[in-house]
């Protein structure tokens, strides 16, 4: 007959000992741990100095030789590289975001759209090329000399131009004069501020629907609107603290 | 483990569920809205054909947003940037409120009652000369009211829609192969293709929808070869391995040319075309139907069409029409052709349209997934309507024709109507209609009265200063618009009736690939404005009230007679009362007893609702569900082809279950370049715009992304011409003369010798230009070619 085994044994308790304390410790060093956030930076290659800047380029020289095809001496990736390095150091715990300036992102951001889940318009010249002529600065997005190229919160689609226009003629040199803007009566649905809180101090939801922009750090990340900037983007799992009460459909089944 | 069992039975089950779902009118539950006070509802996209369905966003009485509708297995999510603001549509700020009369000169308000009677006296002045012409963005109740009206109810046949314009030659096309109407493969055929094909054809900005269902199959992994043969190049051909840049209208000399290859290398399928397929060439006197040939006969005729002489002919190498020939010779590869308006818009548009058809059958590329001949249409219910509708001069709704006594017949029993009320002569096709409309009375010109609904006729007639100026210009002709909005065409009208558009009132489309797609009115229209289906059935019970004969059915009753619960009619005719019952669905019920002798079924009206659209035939099955029908005439999915059968063309013109393998020589146009007029002139579209830009000129961000039409030029012929990027130049044909501003390089670019204009401008129309020479079988005509020629303005032509 085996004998009744005691019901804490030694051996039970060291483990949960063990375990306790590697918690501890775990805790201990993440909290304490500087953010690897920037990690996903390349390093400048080039620190830039007055010497390192590459010469600018003319129009035709450009035609001959595009961006991007001698990227070791100059090009539009050092420019990101500049770009890149010229960031804050610190993104961590940047939290401009009063109601005001909120407010004022959103407008900056509505302008380009009809209504809010409409899909922008591009404040640029479009050629008639496939995605790679996007993707060059809409697949990481970056900003430079105050104009920012935001990065595709959506899965890669290949006809970019399919839903996004230009938000003026493409013709650079049309003789006529512009025409005039469309008059319409449209009233578009406007984004909302601010998601609701279960409780004060509890994780707002996302107060949009999450379809076509599940990249979140496309308007939250680092090259976002500062106002719309999370205060901590360390933190990559965004939807497992703010829940999507927008959820991916709208019209329900009958 | 008992636990996991279970809960491993439930997770397959929920699968096969989703899986089921796929196919099965009624779909999953979406989650809530993420806006509050804003409601959502489904509906089809108000523009091209593609039948995208779009979520609308309504708050307040007013549509506020729209997103692509994740459930709709046509766009599964996603839009074009037109589909995303098709909602802005609705509130261009001179929307037509409120009915117009011209009197003095001047277009001024008047009632409704009174604009009905206007018409009804028009009718009872001259019922034989009076004539409406629609288009193919016409709901299907919309267009089958009209088509009940003219041919049921004035014994008229002069109903015509735009869509003659549009896809005539692909009905033709189908017709003269199949024996029956519309495409036997659909949109899922994008998913499956190994090679995709586009003759004359620029889905990147025309079908975007569906184009980029193909390209982003390779972002995904799969490799799709993409062959774009064309006259230009476009956004589409920035995505082609293969660009086969041809001379306007050879496109017949390439396609004969892989009907050759075939043959020459032995690589035809043998097996398919014996078991299906017959062969045909042109009779004499030429009819729809042609002449059955031998193979040997078929095989003597395309042995010209070496790859050398087409070369030759069309300007495309050699080896590239040897790749075709080769690529359709395999059997490994799956192989989707599109065309849209490049082949239908053509003088030989039925001609070409058959030689496709001909390639994927000689080779057996036909009726698998992803192996199709695929015609695509340009409007959202060109099929829906135009086609199955019948509201063409020579149909009756189901694929009936108005010459054939037995159709005749059954129409008049499911109407109602006393025999031999309707009139056994085809009406006037569209092209024909105008010009009888053109022509002064004296002159032989018997069309006194034109009703358009739902179109623009005076931006989209080809040679517009023959086929419609003189009519509006005639003070005994009468022009009657419903619209939206004013058009080139409500500039010319005597009346002018504002009407409710899309999702202002109910609707039902049917899209490119059979799909019958339903939607409910979720906002109140503007002002005084209607849908267009109570002013056609206004207008029938006026001529009632007045005692026209032919809007009583054989009992008595009012043509549109739908009866109360209780007894009794329901009063439609009075627009206080008109919503109190579904006018669509008592409509599509008594319309779907036509769709059974072409095997096109439809189911009851609330399936509809129910689903994101169902493609015909819909056929209920044993247990009561409807199940739709993805690949015609294959018997592993039709339920129309016999059990155990691979494939049955059961409509076949020979009567034999055989699709028709055409041989039809490449002819020369009929009006080409010459020392006066150098140039090809080809017109078409942009992304931005849809068909005359009468709704997408009053979306902003669509009218600021493409302001206006301009003409496309090879930078060599505008450095012959010293013509400089943007400079405006005058463009002529021998019909008229148009400003444009010159791209070089833009959109798209077309070779040496061709210029190109879009037609969506009504400040600057190009079908002053267009030539209105059409195809002898589909009454078509050729706004892709003429000759033109281009000079700086202030220089002479002879300079």
């Amino acid at each position: 007959m085996p004998e009744p085994a005691p019901p804490f044994s030694g051996r039970l308790v060291a483990l949960l000992g063990a375990s306790v304390g590697a918690v501890a410790l775990i805790g201990l060093l993440t909290g304490t741990a500087p953010s690897t956030y920037r990690a996903r930076l390349p390093e400048p290659l080039v620190r830039p100095t007055v010497a390192a800047v590459p010469p600018a380029r003319t129009h035709a020289e450009l035609e001959r030789r595009p961006w991007g095809s001698d990227p070791v001496r100059s090009g539009w990736l050092e420019s990101w590289r500049i770009a890149a390095a010229a960031r804050p150091a610190d993104l961590a715990g940047t939290d401009s975001r009063d109601d005001g300036s909120v407010r004022t992102a959103l407008a900056e951001r509505a302008a380009r759209r009809a209504f809010d889940g409409a899909p922008p318009v591009v404040p640029h010249p479009v050629r008639s090329g496939g995605a790679a002529e996007c993707l060059a600065c809409h697949a990481e997005g970056f900003a430079l000399a105050g104009r920012q190229a935001s990065r595709v919160p959506h899965a890669v689609y290949a006809s970019c131009t399919q839903c996004h226009v230009s938000s003026s003629s493409s013709f650079t040199r049309l003789a006529a004069p512009p025409a005039a803007l469309a008059q319409t009566g449209f009233e578009g649905l406007v984004p909302v501020a601010r998601g609701s809180q279960a409780y004060p101090g509890a994780p707002p939801a996302v107060p949009h629907s999450t379809r076509m922009r599940e990249q979140c750090e496309s308007c939250h990340g680092p090259d976002g609107r500062a106002a719309l900037r999370t205060p901590h983007p360390e933190r990559r799992s965004c939807l497992q603290c703010h829940p999507a009460t927008g959820g991916r459909g709208h019209a329900p089944s009958r | 483990m008992e636990l996991d069992r279970r809960s491993f039975v439930k997770l397959a089950a929920m699968a096969a569920a989703t899986a089921a779902a796929n196919r099965a009118p009624t779909a999953s539950a979406a989650t809530g809205p993420a806006q509050p006070g804003v409601s959502w509802d489904k509906a089809p996209c108000r523009f091209c054909g593609t039948g995208c369905h779009v979520q609308v966003g309504v708050k307040g009485g007013r549509v506020v947003a729209v997103a692509g509708d994740p459930e709709a297995e046509v766009n599964r999510g996603l839009l074009c940037v037109k589909g995303y603001h098709v909602g802005l549509a609705l509130y261009g700020k001179d929307r037509l409120t409120r009915p117009l009369l011209k009197q003095g000169g001047r277009q001024v308000p008047i009632s409704w009652e009174r604009a009905i009677d206007v018409i009804a006296d028009r009718v009872e002045a001259d019922p034989k000369g009076f004539a409406i012409y629609g288009s193919g963005q016409w709901t299907i109740p919309e267009g089958y009211a009209a088509q009940k009206f003219m041919k049921g109810g004035l014994a008229n046949n002069h109903i015509d829609p735009n869509a003659r314009l549009c896809m005539a030659s692909a009905v033709t096309g189908f017709l003269a192969t199949y024996g029956v109407d519309e495409p036997a493969g659909c949109y899922d055929d994008l998913d499956h293709c190994d090679v995709l094909i586009n003759w004359g054809n620029n889905p990147a900005e025309m079908h975007p929808v569906l184009f980029s269902r193909v390209i982003d199959r390779r972002s995904r992994g799969d490799e799709v070869l993409i062959i774009d043969i064309s006259t230009r190049r476009t956004r589409s051909t920035a995505h082609a391995q293969h660009y086969l840049e041809f001379r306007p209208h050879t496109d017949l000399a390439i396609a004969n040319g892989i009907l050759h290859q075939l043959i020459a290398n032995d690589s035809w399928n043998r097996e398919f075309v014996e078991k299906h397929c017959a062969f045909k060439a042109d009779s004499d006197p030429p009819g729809l139907h042609g002449r059955s040939i031998s193979f040997d006969e078929f095989k003597q005729a395309v042995a010209e069409y070496t790859p050398e002489r087409v070369e030759q002919i069309s300007g495309v190498p050699a080896r590239d029409i040897r790749m075709l020939g080769d690529l359709f010779g395999r059997r490994d590869v799956r192989i989707t052709s599109l065309w849209c308006m490049g082949m239908n818009q053509h003088t030989r548009g039925t001609a070409i349209n058959t030689l496709v058809h001909g390639v994927h059958l000689l080779s057996g590329h036909f009726g698998r997934p992803g192996d199709a001949p695929t015609s695509l249409t340009g409007q959202p219910s060109a099929c829906g309507t135009a086609r199955e509708v019948g509201t063409l001069a020579h149909l009756l709704p189901g694929g009936r024709l108005v010459q054939n006594a037995e159709h005749r017949k059954q129409a008049e029993e499911i109407w109602n109507l006393p025999e031999g009320r309707i009139h056994d002569e085809m009406g006037y096709h569209t092209v024909k209609m105008f010009e009888q409309w053109s022509k002064p009375a004296a002159e032989g010109g018997d069309i006194s009265t034109l009703w358009v609904q739902v179109t623009n006729p005076g931006q989209t007639m080809p040679n517009r200063h023959k086929l419609f100026d003189p009519g509006v210009a005639d003070p005994d002709k009468f022009l009657i618009v419903s619209d939206v909005y004013p058009t080139p065409t409500t500039a010319g009208a005597d009346l002018v009736l504002p009407s409710a558009m899309w999702v202002e009132k109910n609707g039902i489309f049917g899209n490119s690939e059979r799909r019958t797609q339903q939607w409910f009115k979720m906002v109140r229209p503007p002002g005084e404005a209607r849908d267009d289906v109570w002013q056609t059935i206004a207008v029938a019970r006026r001529l009632h009230e007045r005692g026209y004969p032919g809007m009583k059915d054989k009992d008595g009753r009012f043509l549109f007679h739908i009866e109360r619960d209780g007894g009794g009619p329901e009063p439609i005719w009075d627009w206080r009362r008109f919503r109190e019952v579904n006018v669509d669905r008592a409509l599509f019920e008594e319309y779907r007893a036509f769709s059974r002798l072409k095997h096109k079924d439809l189911a009851p009206y609330d399936v509809y609702v129910a689903s994101r659209g169902l493609r015909w035939p819909v056929v209920e099955q044993p247990d009561g569900t409807w199940r739709e029908t993805r690949f015609r005439f294959s018997g592993f999915d039709d339920p129309y082809v016999a059990e155990g059968q691979e494939f049955d063309f059961y409509h076949s013109p020979t009567k034999d279950g055989r699709a028709q393998i055409w041989f039809r020589p490449y002819e020369a146009p009929p009006e080409s370049p010459d020392a006066d007029y150098p140039l090809w002139l080809c017109t078409g579209r942009v992304l931005e715009h849809w068909h005359t830009a009468s709704m997408t000129m009053r979306i902003p961000p669509l009218r600021r992304a493409m302001p206006n039409a301009y003409v496309e030029m090879h930078r060599d012929d505008a450095r012959a011409l010293s013509i400089s990027d943007g400079e405006v130049v005058r463009v002529e044909t021998r019909r008229g003369t148009i400003d444009l501003p010159v791209w070089i390089e833009g959109r798209g670019a077309p070779p040496r010798g061709t210029v190109f204009v879009p037609f969506f401008d009504e400040s600057r129309l190009i079908n002053d230009l267009t030539l209105d020479a059409h195809d002898p079988f589909s009454k078509q005509p050729d706004f892709k070619k003429c000759a033109a020629r281009v000079r700086r303005i202030g220089e002479d032509a002879n300079a």
